[in-house]
């Protein structure tokens, strides 16, 4: 195992993409699950707290050690084994995301969860319950894990295989690998009926395995991950769509979506009429930033979405002919719009929402502020009022901000540009205002990027002070000395 | 204006190519295809230059059946026609530039413009090729381009700077990147070169003039060693650079 002591080797390990800054004596690189093992039994024993290190590309601190050590996973970075008539892939938790959509392609294959950051790590995605665009089809990270090699912050082994290990009501019972048991009681917590990243996910009955996806490294270390996979669609179509008139553009918005659900119950060789993958949003602030890069946005377009559909090939005009239809309903600029039916095209469509985020960051970083951005999502039923009201608190403010996200899973990332602490203030009370509204609306307060160290506060308004103590009482059970990744959802 | 585009149909960009059985062939099983990139830069040139001129635009590519894809997106781009010039054979650049100028020749161009480069088998001889074989001017890898009646001025990525080179119409020109922004295709237009035909002209019989012996992938870089930022580690740095790398 190698180990880095120096604080110019270990700098890096103490900040995530949240800019949050840590502290640690040192950072152990295991190379092996043994040596994992080995080393945080270790630390369990003499009392070092520890937290588990990614790659470092998460937005809320969950990797930023406050104390004690850290643990990188960067060298459990194995394939395990590939079985393609199984569909699943089994790696160790340090390989990128990246690696192992480029590896699955060459199969002809794909792993359907797809945050923007591919740089992340297997690991680091399970910890957050990552999701990205396509979770509007697919759902969250969770759907996809088949099966999870833990270490327990006391260094015991817990494996699970879904579906092998649940609840009994709320009695929930682990066996680790040296025959001990762990028995714990579920609290009643009521989930958010929406794509959720907040908190233990904690329901009656429930699979063990759920408990530590999206637990944020609280409850173990990530060792090796089974995941479900699929083979690739054939054909991909995509659009860019500008609208004139928002009333329409979110009409547009919720009817794709309403029959999008509905349509991808069905097979794709089925279906013969438009059915999104994934549905983006982009507000017209947006579309200014992304102005200066693309000058093929209409100027008199006041928002965009951006839509994928996996199709079978014989239906691919019956389907462009209804998307086209639907499409000049809702806008005056449908022959302005971009439409994809390959690879490259598909290509820059990404980019040009990933373009977005980026432009986003170096903004801030210019301004020498700190990232203020929601990240909030309703149950469907409410999503038009969280639309427009983000909108109007937004327009409250008086200072730089702009809109996108996942509208298909009704979330939507609000993002606030301040140059000096007047409007930071500002921006951060329009952030409560958000807040308090997606909570009225019966949403959550972190959609995906989960909790960490910088949103504990919104955390605690969401579910109450005795649902976190609750959720605390789990993680003592497993870590008595409270060890592994501090500070992480509550204090 | 009467335009040429010559493109070619390439292996997606971040496909990773793996060798097919027989050494000599990438393996094509579960690779996407694409138009070529630096194609779209002249494609988009082409287009621009007949909204400002008037005239046509035609894409031609030299392949098998399958490259009637690329053909599809260059219509929806907004070319007027397109065709194929047809071969089910492995082919070298000078079989493809033979093609192309027996199919220019008695069409009477103004311009043809194609990418300065295909991004598979990148031999970047077609352009200089077609000038040879045509008997007229080629410029290559250009990044602007402006053309006045018929004198052509056109702007080229040199090593460390640009270059500025004159010619006359009918020329040749090979588009660099940020020659100009591709348009993203508009869904009637997408719909119309549904319906457009595709012309097919048999290929020219003639011999390749090389073959392909043998075809690898790099072997993987030897990984890097991390050294601290202590002075011990910089007696190591020295000995690892003179006994490992053999450099001092």
């Amino acid at each position: 195992m190698k180990i880095k002591k120096n604080n110019d080797e270990i700098e890096s390990y103490l900040r995530d993409a949240s800019n949050l800054k840590g502290s640690a004596n040192a950072v152990y690189l295991p190379e092996t699950v043994a040596e994992l093992q080995k080393q945080i039994k270790k630390l369990y024993h003499s009392d070092i707290p520890f937290s588990i290190y990614a790659a470092g590309t998460g937005l809320t601190g969950s990797a930023v050690a406050e104390k004690g050590v850290v643990i990188s996973m960067e060298l459990l970075n194995s394939f395990i084994e590939f079985n393609a008539d199984k569909k699943y892939l089994k790696v160790q938790s340090g390989v990128r995301l990246e690696d192992i959509q480029d590896f699955l392609e060459t199969q002809n294959f794909f792993y359907p969860p797809n945050p923007t950051e591919k740089l992340s790590f297997i690991g680091g995605n399970i910890a957050t319950n990552a999701s990205g665009a396509r979770t509007f089809k697919y759902g969250m990270s969770r759907n996809f894990v088949r099966y999870l090699k833990l270490i327990l912050a006391n260094g015991k082994m817990l494996e699970l295989r879904r579906g092998q290990n649940l609840a009994t009501d709320v009695n929930l019972i682990l066996y680790a690998d040296d025959g001990s048991e762990t028995a714990l009681v579920l609290p009643s917590i009521k989930m958010p009926n929406c794509k959720n990243a907040s908190g233990y996910y904690i329901k009656p009955d429930m699979d063990a395995i759920d408990l530590f996806i999206g637990s944020e490294g609280t409850l173990a270390a990530v060792a090796e991950i089974e995941l479900s996979v699929l083979p690739m669609p054939d054909n991909i179509m995509a659009g860019i769509i500008f609208f004139n008139e928002f009333n329409k553009m979110l009409e547009f918005i919720v009817q794709s979506r309403d029959f999008s659900n509905e349509r991808n119950k069905i097979d794709i060789n089925l279906n013969d009429k438009p059915c999104a993958r994934l549905i983006e949003y982009f507000d017209n602030n947006s579309l200014e930033f992304l102005k200066t890069f693309y000058s093929q946005i209409p100027h008199d377009a006041i928002g965009a979405v951006w839509f994928e559909q996996e199709y079978y090939y014989e239906f691919e005009n019956i389907i462009l002919v209804q998307w086209y239809e639907l499409i000049t309903k809702y806008s005056d600029l449908a022959d302005g719009s971009w439409f994809a039916l390959n690879e490259t095209e598909h290509r820059k469509f990404r980019e040009f929402r990933h373009k977005l985020p980026l432009t986003i960051n170096e903004l801030t970083s210019k301004n020498i502020q700190t990232k203020i951005a929601t990240d909030t999502a309703v149950p469907m039923e409410n999503f038009e009022k969280l639309f427009y009201k983000i909108h109007e608190i937004l327009s409250e403010t008086g200072i730089n901000t702009c809109v996108f996200g996942h509208v298909g899973n009704n979330h939507l990332h609000a993002n606030f540009f301040v140059i000096n602490e007047d409007e930071r203030k500002v921006a951060l009370t329009a952030y409560q205002k958000i807040i308090d509204l997606t909570l009225e609306l019966q949403g959550t307060v972190s959609a995906e990027h989960g909790i960490g160290k910088l949103k504990k506060n919104y955390l605690k308004q969401m579910y109450g002070d005795e649902a976190i103590q609750a959720m605390k009482a789990i993680k003592r059970a497993l870590d008595p000395k409270m060890l592994i990744n501090q500070g992480n959802l509550f204090d | 204006m009467n335009i040429l585009v010559c493109v070619s149909r390439v292996p997606d960009t971040t496909t990773r190519i793996l060798v097919g059985p027989d050494g000599k062939t990438a393996d094509k099983t579960g690779v996407k295809f694409v138009l070529n990139p630096f194609d779209e830069f002249a494609l988009e040139e082409g287009l621009r230059l007949r909204e400002k001129n008037g005239g046509s635009v035609t894409a031609v590519t030299v392949a098998g059946e399958v490259a009637k894809d690329i053909l599809r997106t260059s219509l929806a781009m907004g070319a007027d026609k397109v065709a194929i010039i047809k071969t089910e054979n492995e082919f070298d650049s000078y079989f493809t530039a033979q093609n192309l100028a027996e199919f220019a020749s008695n069409r009477a161009f103004d311009i043809i413009l194609l990418g300065k480069q295909s991004i598979d088998y990148d031999s970047l001889q077609i352009p200089a090729y077609l000038g040879e074989l045509l008997g007229i001017p080629s410029i290559g890898v250009v990044s602007k381009l402006q053309i006045e009646g018929n004198n052509v001025s056109a702007e080229r990525d040199i090593e460390g700077g640009k270059e500025i080179v004159s010619a006359q119409l009918p020329c040749i020109i090979s588009a660099q990147k940020g020659l100009n922004e591709p348009r993203y295709p508009k869904l009637p237009d997408i719909m119309k070169a549904k319906s457009k035909p595709i012309e097919e002209v048999a290929a020219i019989d003639c011999q390749p003039r090389t073959t392909i012996l043998e075809m690898s992938i790099p072997s993987k870089k030897r990984a890097g060693v991390i050294l601290d930022g202590s002075d011990g580690s910089l007696d190591k740095l020295v000995t690892l650079l003179h006994e490992e790398a053999k450099v001092i």
